[in-house]
C-alpha cells in the first residue's frame, strides 16, 4: 500500500527515454497539426469537396486531431510507465 | 422575450458559490506554510489535478465563445477547440515532467533552476503579470456580461462579485481551495455539457419555414439619447415597446421532412450538412447620422457551415490574400504553443508529489478537456438551430439554448457559466499573487521572507490583483471576450516558451540569453498587438487600414523573434565568458 504513496525517483535514462518518446510523439502530431493548418489556409476548397460518408473531411479531420491528442497522451502514459507505476496500480 | 431574471439560476449559483467557500475556509486551516499555500504542498491526488487543470483551462472564452462562434457561424469556432486541445499535447510531451523536476512555487523557479539570477526572475515574473492580466480581462468581461442579462443586474456587479469571491477564495486557502474549486467546476462543466449533447441529438431537428414565422425580416438597433430602439420602437416589454427577438433555425430539411426525431452524434452531422439553414450577420452604419447595428438573416447551405471561412476573422482562408492567410497561420500557431506557456496552468504542476503524477494529470486534463471541446461542436450547432439565439450576444448562446430544454436546465448552466470564471480567475491570481510575492519580493528585492510571511504577502498582492482585476474588467466592458484571449496566447507563447524550450533542449543556454528571449518575445508581440489592425479598429476606433502592421496575430512572427533572442543572447554571452 505505501507504495501508492511513493515519489518516483527517476535516473539520467530514464528521463532521456521520456525525451526521446515525447519528442517523437509531437513531431507525428505536429505534422498532422500543420497539415490540417496548411489545408484549411491553402486547399480549403479540397476540404468543402470530400465528404467521405456524408459528413465533411474538415469534420473528420478536425475530430481526428482531437481524438488523436487524446489517443496520443494515453500511448504516451503507457510508453512511460514505469514499474513502480505498475505496481501501485495493480 | 428572449431573457428574464432567473431566480432558480441565483438559487443555484449561491449554492454552488456557499460550497466553494465552505470548502476554501475548511482548507484554509490546513493550509498555513507557503509550500501549502502556493502548491498545495505537492499534496493534490494526479486525477483531482486533472480535472482541476480542466477546470483553470476552460474559461468562459471556452465555454460561452466558443460554442457562441459555433453556434452564429459553424466549424470557425471550432478551429478554437482544435487548436486549444492541440496545445496540451505540447504541454504533455515536453512540459510536464520537466517542469515538475525543476520548479517549486512558480513558473520562473523552473526558468531559474539552474542560474539563480534575479534578472530571469524579474522577466519571468513581469511576463507571468502580463499574460494573466490580458487573460483576466475576458475572465471579468465575461462575469459582468452574464449578470446583466441572467440576473437583471448591472454589469458592475456581476465584475465585481466574481472578483469578490474569487480573492475570498485564493486567500482562505490558496492552491488548496484553487484546485478544488477547479475540480468542482470542471467536473461539473464536461457532465453537464454531455448532458446538453445527449438532450440535442434526442430532440434532433424540426424544419421551420418562413409560412410558420410571424417575421423573418431583419432587426436594426440604434442608440438614441441613452435609450436602445429596436426597428424604430423603444427597446422593453410594455405596449409601443419592442424587444429582440429570438433566431435561429433550420429553414428546410433533406428529403422533405419536417422533423428526424433521435439522431446519433453522425447523423446529425450528415444531416445538417444536407439541411439549408438561417443565420444572423451583422452590419454597423450610420442612418440619418445615428450609429445603427443591422441584424440580417441569410439562408446558407449546412455543408458550408461545416467548413472553415464564415467568420469575420477568418474569411481570409477562402480569399487569396496571403496576409489573411498568414494571420490564421498565426493564430493557429498561438494556440498550440500558448497552452504550454500559460503560467497559472504551469503551477498546477506543483501541485501533484512527482513527475510521474505531472504526466498522469496532463493525461486526465487532455481526456476531459478534449471531450469537452468535441461537445462544443454539438452545442454550437444545436444552439445554431435551437430559436434561443439573441442576435445581440453569441456569448448567451449555450445559456439560451439550455433554455429550450427547460428553466432548470438554464439554472444550472447559467450557474456553471459562473463558476466557469470562477475557477479560472482564481488561477489567475494566485499564478499573480505568487510571483509578486516569491519572484519579485523575495527574488528581486531581496527581502528574506520565509513560512508565514511569505503567504501573507502573498495574500496582501491577490487583494491587490483582485482589485485590479475589478477594475480592468469595468474599463474593458464590451470587448470581445475570444479576441482577448487569443491575444493572451500569443503573448504567453511569445514570451514563455521559447525560454523554455530552449533551457530543457540546449545546453549552449545561458541566463542572458533567457532574460533576453523573455523581454523580446514578450515586448515584441505586445507591440504588435497595439500597432495591429484589430487593435485599431476594435479599440482605437481607428481604420485598420492605417495600422502599423498588416497582420492581426503576432505569433508567427514573435515567437522564431523569441527563440532567435534566446540563441543570439548566449551564443554572444558564452563567446564572452
Amino acid at each position: 500500500m505505501h507504495q501508492l504513496n511513493s515519489v518516483e525517483v527517476e535516473d539520467e535514462a530514464t528521463i532521456n527515454r521520456r525525451t526521446r518518446i515525447g519528442l517523437f510523439l509531437l513531431a507525428i502530431y505536429g505534422t498532422a497539426y500543420a497539415l490540417f493548418i496548411g489545408l484549411c489556409a491553402f486547399a480549403s476548397q479540397l476540404m468543402a469537396d470530400w465528404s467521405p460518408w456524408g459528413v465533411p473531411i474538415s469534420i473528420w479531420y478536425g475530430m481526428g486531431l482531437m481524438l488523436g491528442a487524446m489517443l496520443m497522451a494515453l500511448l504516451y502514459g503507457r510508453l512511460c510507465r514505469t514499474r513502480s507505476d505498475q505496481n501501485s496500480i495493480g | 422575450m428572449i431573457y428574464e431574471t432567473s431566480w432558480l439560476a441565483v438559487g443555484i449559483f449561491g449554492v454552488i458559490v456557499a460550497i466553494t467557500l465552505g470548502l476554501s475556509f475548511y482548507l484554509g486551516a490546513k493550509a498555513k506554510s507557503s509550500e501549502g499555500y502556493f502548491a498545495a504542498g505537492g499534496s493534490i491526488p494526479w486525477f483531482v489535478n486533472g480535472i482541476a487543470f480542466a477546470g483553470d483551462y476552460l474559461s468562459a472564452a471556452s465555454f460561452l465563445g466558443i460554442c457562441g462562434m459555433i453556434a452564429f457561424y459553424g466549424y470557425d469556432g471550432f478551429l478554437y477547440s482544435i487548436g486549444y486541445l492541440a496545445g496540451w499535447v505540447v504541454a504533455l510531451l515536453v512540459i510536464a515532467e520537466p517542469l515538475k523536476r525543476m520548479g517549486k512555487y512558480t513558473f520562473a523557479d523552473a526558468l531559474d533552476s539552474r542560474f539563480q539570477s534575479q534578472g530571469i526572475k524579474f522577466a519571468a515574473s513581469l511576463s507571468t503579470l502580463i499574460v494573466s492580466v490580458f487573460y483576466l480581462i475576458p475572465q471579468m468581461v465575461g462575469a459582468g456580461s452574464l449578470v446583466k442579462p441572467l440576473l437583471g443586474l448591472p454589469y458592475w456587479t456581476g465584475v465585481v462579485m466574481v472578483g469578490t469571491v474569487v480573492v475570498v477564495i485564493v486567500v482562505a486557502a490558496g492552491m488548496v481551495s484553487t484546485t478544488y474549486v477547479q475540480f468542482l467546476k470542471g467536473g461539473l462543466l464536461v457532465i453537464f455539457s454531455l448532458l446538453l449533447t445527449i438532450l440535442i441529438l434526442w430532440r434532433g431537428f424540426t424544419a421551420v419555414p418562413d409560412a410558420a414565422l410571424t417575421s423573418t425580416q431583419a432587426q436594426t438597433v440604434q442608440v438614441r439619447d441613452g435609450k436602445t430602439w429596436i426597428d424604430g420602437s423603444p427597446q422593453g416589454k410594455g405596449p409601443g415597446e419592442r424587444d429582440f427577438r429570438a433566431v435561429g433555425r433550420v429553414v428546410e430539411l433533406p428529403d422533405e421532412l419536417t422533423a428526424t426525431g433521435p439522431l446519433g452524434p453522425l447523423e446529425f452531422l450528415r444531416v445538417l450538412s444536407r439541411s439549408q439553414v438561417e443565420i444572423w450577420s451583422t452590419e454597423k452604419k450610420f442612418i440619418d447620422g445615428i450609429p445603427t447595428t443591422i441584424y440580417t438573416p441569410t439562408v446558407v447551405d449546412g455543408h458550408s457551415l461545416l467548413q472553415p471561412g464564415n467568420h469575420p476573422t477568418f474569411k481570409g482562408i477562402r480569399g487569396q490574400k496571403w496576409t489573411e492567410k498568414i494571420d490564421f497561420i498565426s493564430l493557429m500557431l498561438a494556440l498550440f504553443c500558448g497552452t504550454a506557456s500559460l503560467p497559472h496552468i504551469l503551477i498546477r504542476y506543483y501541485t501533484v508529489k512527482d513527475q510521474a503524477s505531472a504526466r498522469k494529470s496532463t493525461i486526465v486534463g487532455i481526456g476531459a478537456i478534449g471531450f469537452f471541446y468535441v461537445l462544443t461542436l454539438y452545442i454550437g450547432l444545436g444552439a445554431m438551430v435551437s430559436g434561443t439565439l439573441d442576435v445581440t450576444d453569441s456569448n448567451m448562446a449555450a445559456p439560451l439554448l439550455a433554455k429550450s430544454f427547460g428553466n432548470w436546465l438554464f439554472a444550472i448552466i447559467s450557474a456553471i457559466a459562473f463558476t466557469t470564471v470562477l475557477g479560472t480567475v482564481s488561477g489567475l491570481i494566485i499564478a499573480a499573487s505568487g510571483t509578486v510575492a516569491h519572484d519579485l519580493v523575495g527574488g528581486l528585492m531581496g527581502i528574506e521572507l520565509q513560512g508565514y510571511a511569505l503567504v501573507r504577502v502573498a495574500k496582501i498582492a491577490s487583494v491587490v490583483v483582485g482589485a485590479i482585476a475589478i477594475g480592468l474588467g469595468l474599463l474593458f466592458e464590451g470587448m470581445n471576450v475570444t479576441f482577448l484571449v487569443g491575444w493572451a496566447f500569443s503573448v504567453a507563447a511569445s514570451a514563455n516558451l521559447p525560454a523554455l524550450v530552449m533551457l530543457l533542449f540546449w545546453k549552449g543556454t545561458t541566463k542572458t540569453g533567457l532574460i533576453l528571449g523573455i523581454l523580446v518575445g514578450l515586448f515584441s508581440s505586445l507591440f504588435w498587438i497595439l500597432v495591429c489592425p484589430d487593435t485599431f479598429s476594435k479599440v482605437y476606433g481607428l481604420p485598420p487600414a492605417d495600422a502599423w502592421v498588416q497582420l492581426s496575430q503576432p505569433g508567427i512572427f514573435t515567437i522564431p523573434l523569441g527563440f532567435l533572442a534566446v540563441f543570439l543572447g548566449s551564443k554572444f554571452t558564452n563567446r564572452h565568458t
